[in-house]
C-alpha cells in the first residue's frame, strides 16, 4: 500500500490520481498527437493521460512547458529551477518540489540551498543571487500576487538583465499552472 | 488579422511596445501561452463547459487575483461577452445557487486562491455535482492556465515600470 507523502523531500515519488487517466487504446485521434509531446520528454505518466482529457491544452502546455524550463540562453537552467520551487514551496506540492529540488541540484550543485528551503520554506534565508530569485518566485505566488517594484530591484542589483528577469517570470509564473493540476488532480506517494 | 486570429492578448493587457520588444526574446512562449489562453478560454471543443462559462469564471479568478491589467482585460470581455445574468453575477463574484454552477464556483474560488486547500474531496464534491471527468480536467486547466496568466502579466507590469 503506497503512502502520501506531505513533507518535502527530494525522493522520486509516484503520484495517484483523484480522475481516471484516459486508457490510451481508447484515445482519440485530438488526444493522440497531444500525447506525442509530454512534459520533460519523459514516458507518458499518469499526470499526462489524466491531463489527455483536455487534448487541446495539453498539446500546447506540454512544449511551452519544456521552452519554459529548457529553452536555450537567457536565465540559468538552476535558477529556472529555484523559480519553480519558489512557487512550489508557496502553494505546498510536494511533488512538483520533489522533482525541481533534483533538478536544482543537478544545474546548481547547492544541496544547502534546497536544505535551507526545505527547512523554512518561504521564510528560506539564502545568499543575494539565490535569495532575490527564490523570494521573487515566492512573491510571485501569492494570491494575489505580491511582487513589487523592489523585487525587481533585487533582482537587477544581483545581476540579472531584463531578458533573464523574464525567464523567471515564467519559471515562477508556470509552477502557479503545474502546482494548480499536480496538487488537486492527485497526490504524491511513495514508491513501492 | 485573418478573421477568427486574436491578437496577443498579453501584448494587449500590458500595451507597453518596449514590453511587447522583450517577450520577442522568446517567441515561442508568447506563441504556446497565447495558443494555450484559446485552448481554454474558446476551445475548439469546448464540452461540458461553454465559453460564456468559461469567460465569466475567468473574470472572477482575475478579481480574486488582482493583477490591475489581467482584471481591466476580464471585466471588458466579459461584459462584451457574458450575457446570461448568472453567469455575470458569478463574474462580478457573488455566489452561485444552482448546484452545479456553485460546485463550479468553489472549486474555482479555492484553486485560485489557496490550491493547497483541494484535494480528494473537492474532486469527489465536483463528481458528486454532476461534473464529468473530462470537464474536471478542463476546468482545472483553466484555473491553473489563468493562474500562470495573471502571474506572467504581474511581472511584466513591474517591468513596465508601474508602481509596487
Amino acid at each position: 500500500m503506497s503512502k502520501v507523502v506531505h513533507d518535502f523531500t527530494v525522493e522520486v515519488l509516484d503520484w495517484s490520481p483523484f480522475v481516471t487517466p484516459i486508457d490510451l487504446a481508447q484515445a482519440s485521434p485530438e488526444q493522440r498527437t497531444a500525447l506525442k509531446i509530454t512534459p520533460s520528454n519523459t514516458k507518458i505518466s499518469a499526470y499526462v493521460l489524466v491531463l489527455a482529457h483536455d487534448p487541446e491544452s495539453l498539446e500546447s502546455r506540454s512544449p511551452l512547458f519544456n521552452i519554459i524550463m529548457m529553452g536555450k540562453g537567457g536565465l540559468s537552467r538552476g535558477d529556472r529551477e529555484l523559480g519553480a520551487m519558489g512557487a512550489s514551496a508557496v502553494n505546498g506540492c510536494v511533488y512538483c518540489m520533489s522533482v525541481h529540488a533534483r533538478n536544482f541540484n543537478t544545474f546548481g550543485k547547492r544541496p544547502d540551498v534546497v536544505q535551507e528551503i526545505f527547512a523554512h520554506g518561504t521564510k528560506a534565508t539564502l545568499d543575494e543571487h539565490h535569495g532575490a530569485i527564490f523570494d521573487f518566485a515566492a512573491r510571485l505566488s501569492e494570491n494575489p500576487p505580491a511582487v513589487g517594484a523592489a523585487d525587481i530591484g533585487r533582482l537587477r542589483n544581483a545581476g540579472l538583465n531584463e531578458e533573464e528577469i523574464v525567464d523567471l517570470i515564467h519559471s515562477a509564473a508556470l509552477f502557479g499552472w503545474a502546482n494548480r493540476l499536480m496538487h488537486t488532480l492527485g497526490e504524491p506517494v511513495r514508491k513501492g | 488579422m485573418m478573421e477568427g486570429q486574436l491578437a496577443d492578448v498579453i501584448d494587449e493587457m500590458i500595451a507597453d511596445p518596449a514590453i511587447a520588444r522583450l517577450r520577442r526574446a522568446r517567441e515561442d512562449v508568447v506563441q504556446l501561452t497565447q495558443r494555450c489562453y484559446e485552448a481554454v478560454l474558446t476551445p475548439k471543443e469546448p464540452g461540458g463547459l461553454s465559453a460564456e462559462e468559461r469567460m465569466a469564471l475567468a473574470c472572477r479568478m482575475a478579481r480574486l487575483t488582482g493583477v490591475p491589467a489581467a482584471v481591466a482585460f476580464y471585466d471588458a470581455h466579459a461584459r462584451a461577452t457574458v450575457q446570461n445574468q448568472t453567469l455575470r453575477d458569478v463574474a462580478a463574484g457573488s455566489p452561485a445557487h444552482d448546484p452545479r454552477l456553485a460546485a463550479i464556483v468553489a472549486h474555482v474560488d479555492r484553486v485560485t486562491t489557496n490550491p493547497h486547500a483541494s484535494g480528494r474531496a473537492e474532486i469527489a464534491a465536483l463528481v458528486a455535482a454532476g461534473i464529468a471527468e473530462r470537464d474536471i480536467v478542463a476546468l482545472s486547466e483553466l484555473i491553473a492556465f489563468l493562474s500562470y496568466q495573471f502571474r506572467v502579466v504581474r511581472g511584466l507590469e513591474l517591468l513596465r515600470g508601474d508602481a509596487a
